[in-house]
């Protein structure tokens, strides 16, 4: 084996198995070689570790070695029963074996004169012989740099021990702590020039929530991607890594088209949505948002399709009284299994974590719709940027899965429009539906715009529509009015108003006349 | 030579124990491939022979692994005095034989004032 850098061609790479981990490092980690992974206290180094060996073992049958020297054996395993990993059965059936080091954190040793760490080594090399372990995990190596001196020593004894470990044949992972989340990658600065693959776990504060990253560093010059990417660390799968470079938003579309539950929506869109359409309703309350999302999810259960909705502001509950009132009985097919309502308190739960709660779903239920009402519920406790990867993040889970999408929003009083841009999913959207209420002969009335919609004719007259015991009817355009886009400005005017429309859409409704 | 299990050093080895047993037991993790290591022999051999009723056991980690975790021995060199209780451990080249004696509470009294207590 050369020990110059390499340029990681010839480097054979070891798939992880971690949700996104694989796709995030384009294949996974260097085989036979260590990987340093730093973090702050807390910023998930110990999970990532140990579901490095717990993967290795059940997806690819690869034997591990868990070596510890901060927590005992004992706590990590308490620790880790929560995702269902049960470390002291593995270490029965031989495919686990422990090492424990952790009297190093707290033993006092006296130091007489120059060591280094081979009884360490001869410790995990046995280790390794004995559940013939493909995979040695490294938890809290630091423990024992209180024992050097100099950094010099930190360097030589790092070196020797992932010199042990490749010529032992076995893929590590090696945690080691550091102070702050940006700066210096570890304590003593030279841990990371001594390995030629690090990862740096992060979990800064982010308007009062805590927000954990991922970013890899170097992976012995083989190419991965670069940056921070959100993960989260959830009950039952563990480390979930959200791959945004991953996102691939130009998708085939499929020619087939979904019933938007109601023959003159459909019509408005020319015959229906595209099948992996992600459509957004923007609207003031009362408009019918939930009304046309839930005309949606209907629709796709009267054709006998599974459906997912999302529902952030009301309970299942009261969604399934409010659906009768329209006409739309959903409890059968709640019965039944074809309709799945996730009432959530979006308060209760960070984006990332709602994220890959709802790729368990989707992946679990296989709905042909998905509804998530409302968007503007979840971007309130969010911040710009971890609301824009959430949605992108669903997103592109929703066009891999081939899953509609109708997310609703609610738009303020004043300049509808820009709230929907602030939140970039106007460009995400494959189409956009405004609700409005217009005034009229000073009564208070409802219209329609289909703004956009990609890859198809579609309408683009501004409709009435009624709300009654059926649900939502649409209506003839309105002509001859015009600046009724302003949403309750009420801004309206009789035929041939000089007014314009106060914020101009993306595009301009034609010409009603024309 | 340091690839030695078991090895009794010094002259007053297996001396004095109302037992046959040494007052002192002291085992050394030494790693063969290591100059600390060997440093550390000969610094215990020049302890031990200070020592009345000293029993002395040199472990490579190599070659006895079970006995490694057994200890939980990290660091080679590790000097643990295993007898009298409580055990012991001071880990590194022993190049500072006072030092040795002190932290493992060594008892030299009786030993001949010529030897003196090693510099």
């Amino acid at each position: 084996m050369t020990t110059t850098p390499t340029p990681g061609a010839g480097l054979t790479r070891v798939p992880v198995g971690i949700a996104g981990f694989d796709d995030l490092s384009m294949g996974g980690l260097s085989e036979r070689r260590t990987t340093v992974v730093v973090g702050t206290a807390g910023s998930g180094k110990t999970v990532f570790a140990v579901q490095f060996l717990i993967e290795g073992i059940r997806q690819f049958g690869q034997p591990g070695v868990l070596a510890t020297f901060e927590e005992t054996p004992q706590d990590i395993a308490a620790n880790v029963a929560g995702f269902g990993w049960d470390l002291q059965a593995l270490g029965r059936d031989g495919r686990l074996a422990v090492v424990d080091g952790s009297q190093a954190a707290t033993e006092e040793v006296i130091t007489i004169g120059d060591f280094d760490f081979e009884g360490l080594i001869a410790r995990i090399e046995s280790a390794v012989r004995k559940v013939n372990a493909k995979r040695v995990a490294v938890d809290a190596l630091g423990a024992l740099l209180p024992l050097m001196t100099d950094p010099t020593m930190v360097r030589r004894e790092l070196r020797r021990v992932i010199a042990a470990f490749r010529e032992m044949g076995v893929t590590t992972l090696l945690t080691l702590e550091r102070r702050e989340e940006y700066g210096p990658v570890a304590r003593f600065e030279v841990e990371d020039f001594v390995a030629d693959n690090v990862i740096v776990l992060r979990n800064p504060l982010h308007g009062e929530k805590r927000r954990r990253t991922i970013e890899i560093l170097k992976l012995s010059g083989c190419p991965h991607h670069k940056g921070e990417y959100p993960f989260t660390i959830e009950p039952r799968t563990g480390v979930n890594i959200i791959p945004l470079s991953a996102v691939e938003l130009s998708k085939e579309a499929p020619s087939e088209r979904l019933t938007l539950g109601s023959p003159e929506l459909d019509a408005m869109c020319g015959g229906g949505l595209h099948r992996d359409s992600l459509v957004l309703v923007s609207g003031g309350t009362g408009t019918g948002k939930t009304l046309m999302a839930t005309h949606f999810a209907h629709a796709a259960i009267t054709h006998g399709e599974p459906a997912l909705y999302v529902s952030l502001e009301e309970s299942s509950g009261q969604l399934i009284r409010t659906a009768r009132s329209w006409g739309m009985d959903l409890e059968p097919s709640v019965g039944d299994g074809r309709l799945t309502i996730l009432a959530q308190y979006p308060e209760r739960m960070g984006l990332e974590d709602l994220l890959v709660q709802l790729r368990l779903e989707i992946e679990r239920l296989r709905p042909t719709r998905i509804v998530i009402d409302s968007l503007t519920a979840l971007e309130r406790n969010a911040t710009v940027k971890s609301f824009r990867e959430f949605v992108v993040g669903l997103v592109s889970t929703l066009k891999s899965s081939e899953t509609a999408g109708m997310f609703t929003h609610t738009a303020p009083v004043v300049a509808p429009l820009e709230s929907v841009t602030e939140t970039h999913i106007s460009t995400i959207a494959d189409a956009i539906m405004l609700l409005r209420y217009v005034e009229i002969e000073g009564n208070v009335r409802r219209a329609a715009l289909l703004l956009k919609m990609r890859g198809s004719w579609h309408d683009t007259q501004i409709h009435e529509y009624h709300i009654d015991d059926t649900g939502m009817r649409m209506g003839e355009p309105l002509r001859g009015m015009s600046g009724i886009l302003g949403g309750t400005q009420l801004y309206s005017t009789y035929t041939g108003a000089s007014a314009q429309p106060p914020v101009p859409p993306v595009r301009r409704p034609a010409d009603p006349d024309g | 030579m340091l690839a030695v299990y078991s090895r009794h050093v010094g002259p007053a080895a297996n001396l004095g124990g109302p037992s046959g047993e040494g007052a002192y037991a002291l085992r050394l993790y030494v790693s063969g491939r290591a100059a600390s290591s060997a440093r550390a022999v000969r610094n215990l051999e020049r302890i031990a022979a200070l020592l009345e009723g000293v029993e002395i056991e040199v472990i490579d980690v190599r070659e006895r692994p079970e006995l490694t975790e057994e200890d939980k021995v990290l660091a080679t060199p590790t000097l643990i005095r295993r007898r009298p209780p409580p055990i012991r451990k001071v880990i590194g080249d022993l190049s500072d034989a006072a030092l040795v004696v002190t932290s493992l509470e060594l008892d030299i009294a009786r030993s001949n004032a010529a030897g003196g207590r090693p510099a």
